[in-house]
């Protein structure tokens, strides 16, 4: 991943589209894509290395300014999240194409300016870079919810900013304590403020509320990459700065954290279970899944990172295909409501398929990848407790519930509602995004073993 | 000797000059004239600024030109650069008969300033400190025929006044303390704080509160700011302040004895209840102008972070501080005065919509905002950054803690005027009416901006070679 080309490129495309009138729709989406998946292709270049040899690890950028440390580096951690984030970005802008029908070329300035920050936060390896694209990542949001977003954009992006500006401000303070010195690894206010931070990005269970109007009111490329790749900032900042800054103080506060990401997996299905919305549905659903990266993490075991960085990626892929099923949905109908569906299964088949499809990996169905990801999870936790392994093998009912809620609500029974009798089937892009998506999901469920080497230490 | 005058006599020359040309230049093309020579001139002082840097000289042993005053004259050059640039068309489109006595007035008060940074003399201070703050009394109301800016300006001076004779009481009360009035006599005098010393030091730092506006103090920065003409507001919200703070170095560094932990003690509270109240009232305001001049009242409250830190890492991250804020604020009412000249108001909703009609200078105020409310790569992200450290190395912990959660406030009604710009739509016409000296300002500020948010450690080497000479 070359650092310079990461920021050059977005700015490159942006002057070109200065001199590209915003009608011609097709060669801005065209070229913004193009400049979306150079970073993706350059990323086969470091899977091959990092199938070499798992350990590897290649910094890409270091100095020194004025006492203050900027290291960029990529490992295999590092490089998954990356790739996620890579793999998101191009199928969004791809997805976007029909979906955002006014101001495209700012759309698209913004996407592959968050693109880049977050390939930068995912490489930074030291404190200071990694807290600049943290606050960054916040500003092409803010425009994206504001702009091009649903009914109810304007609470939401509120309480998105609000809250994501809290979290940076909990960190500024942690960082700034860490790189004076005044916080050392046995420090419980700057653990406090740390981990604060992450879990209102994360988000575990009090903290969360930002999450559901955030998601659901993003246009449908926002929330492919809020729930892909944004949320994922809080967990890889746990495992990356929290975990290693203050592993005593961890300690003491390491049940305290267990109990939340527990209580949040459950209170997340749960709620998710009660809603009536179908993308609120798919939102809280996150925080489920997010639960169960924290709770991997905290186990401080093999398996349990293993099947943290497992689920981090699969949440992505799933969520993320979700998202864009209701925004097919949602560009047909404009409805999201689970009342306004029913029965459309035999009118769109192939939308019908792609639904079930990822509604089971959801559920963690094996053969789907979440199955490895969460069994992994569990299985550290038996480790570690019998208790934790006990109650978190419940998980998968609990995510049945609203599941096979959001599949029966809109796909099986009665067609109630005569306008959906013209419904379209999906077309090609739709395809080809959702089979790319689908490739990775049952490949990595039957052959999990290059990500376990990977991530195998 | 009488070359640590140098840059004084530069700005006598620059008055004079000013002084003479305006019996003799034809009346409508006075103010374009005048104002881009003396521009030229101001950089060229700049320039000299350059060839002495390492010119350190006292003067009848009241003045002392040191590395510390040298930055912040280099500073006020700065500000009155951009200023005067940013203001060519306004005097010259809408002051008659007196566009001569805007410029000299402008200069008359950076001479003031120059001097105060300077002298080690209460005396010379309290000549220096007046002869900064009447000009501005008189800058700010003069768009005699607009309803607010003579009734602001006569607020301005009264509180102004009020606050000169406080200092005044308290200079005396030390002099009555002490004995003397040099300011190094005073600190080899005094080892022992009395009360009436105290006293005396409280009632100084409260006029000196009244010049940076901090929270007890702040209640005139408002109305002066909407008030008074903004390319001159652009001005009066950067230079007097960075003075006013020199000036309060030099007081608790070179007058206060060494234990000083009980002033200091004061700074915290008084930085805490400024980001407090500055951010606060930002958030309901409907007027540009005045959303700014709240924010400038919370900028105070951070940069008193890096007074009350105390060491020379605090001093030069105020320093760092003060040139990172100029270029965003002066950029951001350099923005209030082109929006200003082109439609006559300043209310942040008449911004609807500006993205589409102006992308050019809306990209540089959401630059600018960004940097106002410290969001990286920017020099303002720099700036916070700095201070804080500095703050949380001297133990001040909380109170970074404190003013990084406000500034989550800050970010709130910043972002809300970038909403404004990009999120929200409007059918009113906009059609830029810039001209070329508010444009080169506006491109000086935000090629600062950016320059030294990708290049801060320039700026902070500079810092701390300033800071250096205040504590040896």
């Amino acid at each position: 991943m070359n650092i310079p080309l990461l920021f050059v490129s977005p700015a490159i495309c942006s002057i070109l589209f200065f001199f590209i009138k915003e009608e011609k729709r097709n060669l801005i989406f065209n070229l913004s894509l193009l400049f979306s998946l150079i970073p993706f292709l350059l990323s086969f270049y470091f899977l091959k290395i990092f199938l070499f040899n798992p350990l590897t690890k290649i910094t890409l950028f270091t100095c020194s300014i004025n006492g203050l440390k900027f290291a960029f580096l990529i490992e295999s951690f590092s490089f998954i999240l990356i790739f996620l984030n890579n793999l998101l970005f191009p199928l969004s802008i791809y997805f976007s194409k029909d979906d955002i029908l006014f101001r495209i070329k700012e759309f698209n300035i913004w996407m592959l300016f968050s693109q880049s920050a977050l390939n930068l936060l995912f490489l930074s390896d030291s404190l200071l870079p990694f807290f600049i694209f943290w606050e960054f990542s916040i500003i092409p949001f803010y425009f994206l919810i504001g702009i091009w977003g649903g009914e109810r954009k304007k609470i939401a992006n509120y309480k998105f900013v609000f809250y994501t500006l809290l979290s940076g401000a909990f960190l500024l303070t942690g960082i700034i304590g860490v790189l004076t010195g005044f916080f050392d690894e046995k420090s419980k206010i700057g653990f406090l403020l740390f981990s604060l931070a992450f879990a209102i990005k994360i988000p575990l269970f009090p903290f969360h509320t930002w999450l559901p109007d955030a998601h659901t009111e993003a246009p449908t490329a926002g929330s492919v990459i809020l729930a892909g790749i944004l949320l994922k900032m809080g967990t890889w900042g746990f495992y990356k700065f929290l975990l290693k800054l203050f592993p005593v103080a961890f300690l003491f506060y390491k049940n305290l954290i267990i109990f939340l990401s527990i209580f949040s997996i459950f209170y997340g299905a749960l709620m998710s279970f009660a809603q009536e919305d179908l993308k609120r549905l798919i939102a809280y659903s996150s925080v489920s899944h997010m639960g169960f990266v924290i709770f991997g993490l905290c186990m401080e075991k093999i398996s349990g990172i293993q099947g943290a960085f497992f689920q981090m990626f699969n949440h992505g892929i799933v969520t993320g295909a979700l998202f864009i099923l209701v925004g097919i949905l949602y560009k047909r109908t404009h409805t999201r409501k689970l009342s306004d569906f029913g029965g459309i299964s035999k009118i769109v088949p192939r939308f019908s398929f792609y639904f079930v499809l990822f509604s089971l990996a959801t559920i963690a169905l094996p053969g789907t990848s979440n199955f490895v990801g969460e069994f992994l999870v569990i299985f550290s936790g038996f480790f570690t407790k019998i208790l934790y392994g006990v109650i978190l093998s419940f998980a998968p009912f609990f995510a049945a519930l609203y599941a096979l809620k959001a599949v029966k609500r809109t796909l099986w029974g009665e067609l109630k509602n005569k306008n959906l009798l013209t419904l379209p089937d999906l077309d090609l892009k739709e395809k080809v995004i959702l089979i790319s998506l689908t490739f990775f999901v049952i490949l990595l469920g039957l052959f999990p073993h290059p990500f376990l080497y990977l991530t195998y230490r | 000797m009488i070359k640590a005058l140098i840059i004084e006599f530069h700005i006598l020359f620059l008055i004079f000059l000013t002084f003479l040309l305006d019996f003799f230049l034809p009346e409508e093309k006075k103010g374009t004239i005048l104002g881009y020579l003396n521009a030229i001139l101001l950089l060229l002082g700049i320039l000299l600024f350059f060839y002495f840097r390492n010119y350190i000289d006292t003067f009848i042993g009241d003045f002392y030109l040191d590395k510390f005053a040298f930055a912040l004259k280099l500073l006020f050059f700065s500000a009155a650069f951009i200023g005067i640039m940013g203001s060519i068309h306004f005097v010259e489109n809408e002051l008659h008969k007196r566009k001569a006595e805007y410029y000299m007035l402008l200069l008359t008060s950076v001479l003031g300033m120059s001097i105060l940074v300077s002298s080690k003399n209460f005396l010379l201070f309290f000549i220096a400190f007046e002869l900064m703050s009447i000009p501005l009394y008189v800058l700010s109301a003069i768009k005699k025929y607009d309803r607010l800016s003579p009734e602001v300006g006569l607020k301005f001076f009264l509180v102004g006044a009020f606050s000169a004779g406080i200092m005044f009481f308290g200079i005396s009360l030390i002099y009555g303390a002490s004995g003397n009035l040099d300011f190094i006599k005073i600190k080899a005098n005094v080892f022992d704080i009395t009360p009436l010393f105290a006293t005396g030091f409280i009632l100084l730092l409260s006029g000196m509160g009244f010049k940076i506006a901090t929270f007890p103090f702040h209640s005139w920065l408002p109305d002066t700011y909407e008030g008074a003409p903004e390319s001159f507001v652009a001005f009066l919200s950067v230079a007097p302040k960075a003075a006013g703070l020199g000036a309060i170095f030099r007081i608790i560094f070179e007058v206060l004895p060494s234990s000083r932990s009980e002033f200091l003690l004061l700074i915290v509270i008084l930085s805490a209840f400024s980001m407090f109240i500055g951010n606060l009232l930002a958030l309901p305001q409907k007027n540009l102008k005045r959303l700014l001049g709240y924010s400038s009242i919370a900028h105070i409250g951070y940069i008193l972070v890096g007074v009350a830190a105390g060491s020379e890492k605090g001093i030069a991250m105020v320093v760092f501080y003060l040139f990172a804020y100029m270029f965003s604020n002066m950029g951001a009412f350099l923005f209030a005065e082109t929006v200003r000249n082109t439609i006559k108001k300043t209310d942040i909703d008449d911004l609807r919509g500006l993205a589409q009609k102006a992308p050019v200078l809306s990209l540089s105020m959401l630059i600018i905002l960004l940097s106002l409310g410290g969001i990286p790569p920017v020099a303002g992200f720099w700036a916070k950054l700095y201070v804080f450290l500095a703050g949380v190395r001297a133990g001040l912990w909380y109170l970074a803690l404190w003013g990084a959660i406000l500034s989550i406030v800050a970010l709130f009604y910043y972002l809300m005027v970038a909403k404004r710009m990009y999120i929200e739509n409007s059918e009113e016409e906009f059609r830029t009416n810039m001209p070329l000296g508010l444009k080169l300002a506006m491109i000086i500020c935000i090629a600062g901006i950016l320059f030294f948010g990708v290049f801060p450690k320039i700026l902070y080497n500079f810092s701390f070679w300033a800071a250096g000479s205040l504590l040896h």
